[in-house]
């Protein structure tokens, strides 16, 4: 007896489907939201604070407000009004602005990067260099930028909806007293999103029914709660807001909050009287959009000589801003991962000058999977046992904390069958022990793991009597492929061909959508259209006529089945019964939200297995073979799937070798604020990369069974690359980036 | 950017008697000069598109390969004296950048890149070039300076002792360490200069100079086409596999007679304030047996002055490990093709 | 270039709390950063007159000396196919070919292209039939986003058009890492690039995968 009601998907959901918004996208036709076209249309482009604190003393715009096309200055002084909206944190996200500070509405400057003017001009040129020209004189305050100069002598207040501190047992105790101890530190550098396409906002006030509306594009990945932001901040009901999305750029949770530009970009529309677009530039990224918070980890591992393991202490800090907070929850892999005796989970926050951090693909688990898989490794080492028999033999039946039997786990099935097809030599892991000329050659394993996590979602079916399906919901689309796997899910429960269905998205005209993000969108829209199909269900049996047996008959003896309604005996061609009844079609509503205290534990696992060539000489690591094998419950669609698993497995090799924020802490400013010296993956960087997966369906933690893939694929890989880095050279590296610089200090 | 005037050059000395490389700028692929421009970091009133009056053409006279100042990097590195018998050229053309880079970046603009470094790209972070804050290593004697300061594209040869930024580019570094000459052109007239003599090393300024005059284009690069030219490489070391700077790399040809090395040029990159010609250790490479040996000591001699700030001290090591296996593939293996470029940069294959 | 003199600070906070006081922007006194014109009063807009062949299509434009290609079609002719990424050169989204050659839009003025033709995503299907490497992408999945895709399909017909993608796949990866994707599509832009190259067979790379169910283990 599962959780969900099993349903059984053997149509289209699984195969191999071609995008829906494919064909705009490889024609350039998609409309991103810096390109919606607006009349009227001006440019504006933010002054951000260079100095990473400070009281305003003076804005010179004398020469600024000279040079061709500009139209306005705003400042302070000009600054239309507005309500100073709660934070998403503090509101308990009934808003989604990330901060305290609003732009250019503070005296004070709190980071280098915050607004605090903005120049509205007739094209975007005219904008960026008219904002050079804005001098702002600060008298300059003391400030810290440097996590490890930072007091840690905060807690976090919450950690998706857990303590700071978590204990079972005497975890010191039983460290101190274990056979084998594995006791190492893990520090990790600041990362940045860098989505291709830049954060934009266009913002547009009109009037409707003699009331202002306002009609905003905005690069978000929670369209409906920038609405109700956006409706706070300007007094205005939801009704009055519009806010379109219909493609991003990339996102990875850098768009899943509202940014300084999008409340800029409405009060410059306001201030200047026509609609106004902000693009902020890739500079102004690093310092106005959101980051992964830099951090300090250690991890603790006391066992027997056996490999069983006693005792675990996570434990370390992470940065949040001097204003404003968002705690990155690193331990929370650690409440489930392994079986232990004794647990100790401890986290602390320090306080920096910089931009509040955010979410970035698989906050939490993708720093704290780091450490931990990297500690495992260690331990395995340490005990001359193959690292995938040291987790068999800690395979944890239950979460430790709450616990609950896992929903669905097979994560030792991922770490033997991905191994198998990977090739692992099993036994202890001897390092050195392949050459390739100059290269040395190691592979690692990890495992991989992500929450199944489902946001309060609404949508509407319609049933058209020439026989299309449309589904619509205000959810976002970021290259996850949501209308194509909802659509071919559609299909598959109601047994029509998939072309007949379709969907609509990213307006806030439409049913309100949870936050693109927490790999959630998948299984909260899927449960929402379940619900809709039942509701959808109910209204056609309503249009039957009055002495039909299925108008009697109880509703869940009635399915829509290829089309037709159908019961016991009978049948009814859907669309001729709209055409019957002179309906051009029907709608039905449906909903899903979590359960508010689920009985399982609802994760997906999976197995990340690297093949590195180390030369120690010149510092360079690089890839020859990765795989990755998952277990997410069911999967809808094998093509966008796969894209799924291989764009977190190359972010992860980002967060592995190369993305690190540099900062010149004497000013507080970051110092390689360009896609040119931080450094993600290139084509070059990617081998062959083998995806795997076991799909059986997980209706204890998802009514469509499916757990959503979006992060899992990063997870998994910064470890195994490490362990990888290991198994070549016997030289561990525990600082991410691994670098030329630290492969080289090793030797 | 600030508002300029722009016009197409009508022709080479025309353009010369404006330009002064201050208020009045010449531009051609412009793949510097506009990144630098959006910035605010180059700011000319006026801006002169000399693409057209400059030759593109490469040729062979003399025994010198001659190529003109407005030919792109992707055409001649594709060009057939090039593709295949000059791979040291070649390979610092393709190792550079990205392809649609180099379809736009002309040779007399690579030569002239600016460095990356954060305090020149950042009008407003200050350049200090004495830090204040110095710290002595526990290894030696040696003061290592710049402690707290971003040094990462500051240059650890060439520095006089200070803190100043990193030549970026890589043709460059071949056109020095294998003799190249310059043709520049000015209203007066035309005058060739030694690339090793045009690049100067920074004493009070943040990066380096050259002799360039404020009314001189480049208007022609010559190669001499040596022994060592076509038995050569160009290995760059840097943390992606592809479009990045170099965190080391090295120019490298050896005339060799059996074992012997008859004559050898040598080169640096990603380490100097200009690009690095290393007399040093050519002269420990001449006239030796083409062993390890020789090669350490060569790297030895080539890093010997290095002076490097705070946190670039792994590079030392690293550069003398980039210069010994250029010299141990170049020996062992020969010039290599593409294919196989590609192999050691990406590790497979 | 001219020599000149850098600038030396003793006490480094406050150095830049006093340069900030005087000029609100701390300008190194180094020639290379020399902003004179920054403290008179701006020239007015320059304006060029160019002529352009857009798509196979000849058009004139009269712009501003500092707009960029990437702005002219997009912000001017509202060709949005064309996009913006990074603006300084480093990301490749912006791709389009001058000439034959790809090319970096958001660093070339536009005023330097006069005369020159110019191929966009745009102009690379003909009406309903898409380009052979575009019809690849779309059985590759050779994107997710879709925002670096039609700079990522003008350098693949680049590398494709030069060679590069029918020899060693570590080369067709050399020559498309001008392109950022960040979703990250590259094992599939790098198939669907070999096969419309013919390296590689035509085939859905998904159908590589092989899916187990917990049945079968």
């Amino acid at each position: 007896m599962t959780a969900f009601e099993v349903i059984t998907l053997n149509g289209s959901v699984g195969k191999s489907i071609v995008r829906r918004s494919g064909h705009e996208k490889v024609t350039g036709t998609a409309t991103f939201t810096a390109e919606w076209p607006v009349d009227g249309l001006l440019h504006a482009v933010a002054v951000p604070s260079n100095v990473a604190r400070g009281k305003v003393k003076s804005i010179d715009i004398s020469v600024a407000e000279s040079m061709p096309g500009v139209r306005l200055i705003v400042t302070k002084k000009n600054l239309p009004t507005f309500t100073r909206v709660k934070t998403m944190i503090e509101s308990n996200k009934s808003t989604n602005y990330t901060s305290h500070l609003f732009p250019v509405a503070e005296v004070e400057a709190f980071f280098a990067g915050q607004y605090m003017a903005a120049v509205v001009a007739e094209s975007f040129e005219d904008a960026r260099d008219a904002a050079l020209a804005v001098k702002i004189d600060y008298e300059i305050g003391e400030h810290v930028t440097d996590i490890d100069a930072s007091p840690a002598d905060e807690r976090p207040d919450d950690l998706f909806g857990s303590p700071a501190v978590i204990t079972k047992g005497d975890a010191e105790k039983q460290f101190e007293a274990a056979e084998v101890k594995i006791d190492s530190e893990y520090p990790t550098a600041g990362n940045y999103h860098n989505p291709i396409e830049p954060h934009a906002t266009i913002a547009q006030w009109s009037e409707k029914n003699g009331e202002p509306f306002l009609t905003v594009y905005e690069t978000s990945q929670g369209l409906a709660m920038s609405q109700k932001t956006y409706s706070q901040l300007f007094g205005l009901s939801p009704k009055q807001v519009r806010v379109v999305c219909k493609f991003i750029g990339g996102a990875f949770g850098s768009k899943g909050a509202m940014w300084p530009q999008a409340v800029l970009a409405c009060l410059c529309a306001k201030a200047v009287g026509a609609p106004v677009k902000i693009e902020v530039t890739r500079g102004q990224m690093y310092g106005g959009t959101g980051h992964r918070t830099p951090m300090r980890q250690r991890v603790q591992i006391g066992a027997r000589s056996d490999g069983k393991i006693t005792s675990i202490i996570h434990s370390g800090v992470a940065s949040v801003s001097v204003k404003d907070v968002y705690d990155e929850a690193f331990t929370m892999s650690t409440r489930m991962m392994y079986q232990t005796e004794s647990l100790r989970l401890d986290q602390r926050r320090c306080r920096l000058n910089s931009q509040v951090p955010t979410f970035m693909r698989a906050p939490a688990e993708t720093p704290g999977m780091f450490a931990v898989e990297s500690a495992i490794d260690e331990l395995a080492y340490e005990l001359k046992m193959d690292p995938m028999e040291l987790r068999a033999l800690n395979e944890p039946e239950k979460d430790l904390i709450e616990s609950k039997p896992f929903s669905g786990r097979l994560l030792l099935d991922c770490l033997k069958r991905g191994g198998d097809a990977f090739g692992w030599q099993a036994g202890h892991q001897v390092p050195r022990q392949k050459k390739d000329g100059n290269w040395l050659i190691g592979h690692g394993v990890s495992a991989a793991t992500y929450p199944a996590f489902f946001f309060p979602t609404q949508a509407k079916l319609t049933w058209n009597a020439d026989g299309r399906v449309l589904i619509s919901c205000c959810s976002q689309e970021m290259g996850t492929g949501t209308a194509t796997v909802q659509s071919q899910l559609v299909a598959d429960v109601l047994g029509i061909p998939l072309h007949r269905v379709s969907m609509d998205l990213g307006d806030t005209d439409l049913p309100p959508g949870g936050i693109s993000g927490g790999s959630a969108t998948t299984g909260s829209l899927g449960g929402a259209l379940l619900d809709s199909i039942k509701d959808l269900k109910s209204k056609l049996i309503e249009l039957l006529p009055v002495n039909s047996p299925m108008r009697k008959a109880d509703a869940k003896q009635t399915t829509i089945r290829n089309g037709k309604l159908t019961m016991n005996g009978g049948t009814i061609d859907i669309e001729q019964l709209l055409t019957e009844t002179h309906k051009r079609s029907v709608t039905g509503s449906g909903k899903f939200a979590p359960a508010k205290d689920s009985e399982y534990a609802a994760h997906s696992f999976g197995a990340q297995f690297v093949e590195v060539a180390v030369d120690e000489k010149l510092g360079l690591v690089r890839l020859r073979r990765m795989l990755g094998c998952f277990a997410c419950g069911t999967i809808l669609n094998a093509r966008t799937g796969r894209s799924q698993f291989i764009g977190g497995m190359i972010m992860g090799v980002g967060h592995a070798l190369q993305e690190a924020t540099h900062w010149d802490h004497r000013y507080g400013r970051i110092t390689n604020d360009n896609l040119s010296e931080y450094h993600v993956p290139v084509n070059a960087d990617i081998p062959n990369i083998e995806i795997l997966w076991i799909d059986t369906p997980d209706f204890n933690a998802s009514p469509i069974g499916a757990k959503g893939i979006g992060e899992i694929g990063i997870t998994g890989v910064a470890a195994a690359i490490a362990n990888a880095v290991f198994n070549a050279t016997g030289r561990r590296v525990r600082e991410l980036p691994i670098t030329p610089a630290s492969v080289m200090a090793t030797v | 950017m600030i508002p300029f005037r722009y016009e197409e050059a009508q022709s080479l000395a025309t353009a010369c008697s404006k330009i002064d490389h201050g208020d009045t700028m010449a531009i051609a692929g412009g793949t510097t000069m506009v990144d630098l421009m959006k910035m605010n970091v180059l700011t000319p009133k006026s801006v002169i598109h000399v693409r057209k009056v400059l030759s593109s053409t490469v040729e062979l006279r003399d025994n010198l390969l001659i190529v003109g100042a407005a030919c792109t990097m992707a055409s001649l590195a594709d060009h057939p004296l090039v593709n295949g018998k000059l791979p040291v050229v070649r390979q610092s053309l393709i190792l550079a950048a990205s392809p649609q880079i180099r379809n736009m970046a002309t040779l007399g603009g690579n030569l002239m890149q600016r460095t990356r470094s954060t305090y020149f790209r950042h009008t407003d972070m200050p350049v200090e070039l004495e830090s204040t804050q110095k710290t002595k290593t526990t290894k030696t004697d040696a003061t290592v300076f710049g402690d707290g300061v971003e040094t990462s594209l500051l240059a650890m040869l060439g520095n006089n002792g200070k803190l100043v930024g990193m030549y970026p580019g890589d043709f460059a570094v071949t056109f020095v360490a294998f003799g190249g000459q310059l043709v520049l052109a000015s209203p007066d007239g035309e005058r060739m200069v030694a690339a090793r003599d045009f690049y100067q090393a920074p004493k009070d300024s943040f990066q380096y100079t050259t002799t360039l005059k404020p009314n001189e284009l480049i208007k022609e690069l010559q190669l001499p086409l040596t022994e060592t030219l076509k038995n050569s490489m160009y290995l760059k070391i840097r943390d992606r596999s592809s479009y990045a700077f170099a965190l080391a790399s090295c120019s490298v040809g050896l005339h060799m007679n059996g074992n012997r090395i008859l004559a050898a040029n040598v080169g640096l990159g990603g380490l100097a304030s200009i690009p690095w010609h290393s007399a040093e250790a050519e002269k420990a490479l001449v006239g030796e047996i083409a062993s390890d040996e020789t090669f350490a000591r060569a790297a030895d001699a080539a890093l010997a002055q290095a002076n490097p700030p705070s946190g670039l001290e792994f590079k030392v090591p690293l550069a003398k490990n980039t210069i010994v296996r250029a010299l141990q593939i170049v020996r062992d293996r020969g010039p290599l093709n593409d294919e196989q470029l590609w192999a050691m940069q990406h590790g497979r294959g | 270039m001219t020599d000149s003199d850098g600038v030396r600070r003793r006490d480094f906070l406050k150095g830049v709390g006093a340069a900030a006081a005087a000029s609100g922007m701390v300008v190194a006194k180094d020639k290379d950063h020399a902003t004179p014109a920054m403290d008179e009063k701006p020239t007015s807009r320059s304006k060029v007159m160019i002529t352009l062949k857009l798509n196979g299509k000849k058009k004139a434009f009269e712009i501003d000396s500092r707009t960029t290609l990437v702005d002219l079609l997009r912000e001017s002719e509202h060709m949005t196919g064309t996009k913006k990424g990074c603006d300084h050169g480093a990301c490749g989204a912006c791709t389009v070919h001058v000439n034959g050659k790809s090319i970096l839009s958001c660093l070339t003025l536009a005023a330097t292209l006069d005369g020159e033709q110019i191929v966009t995503i745009e102009g690379i299907s003909d009406g309903e039939t898409l380009h052979p490497l575009q019809d690849a992408f779309l059985r590759c999945d050779a994107y997710q986003c879709g925002y670096c895709t039609p700079g990522q399909i003008m350098s693949g017909i680049a590398c494709i058009g030069e060679g590069h993608a029918s020899k060693s796949s570590e080369e067709a990866r050399e020559w498309m890492s001008g392109n950022l994707c960040r979703c990250s599509a590259y094992p599939n832009i790098l198939a669907a690039v070999r096969q419309t190259a013919g390296a590689e067979p035509i085939s859905d790379p998904a159908m590589r995968t092989s899916p187990v169910s917990k049945d079968s283990l």
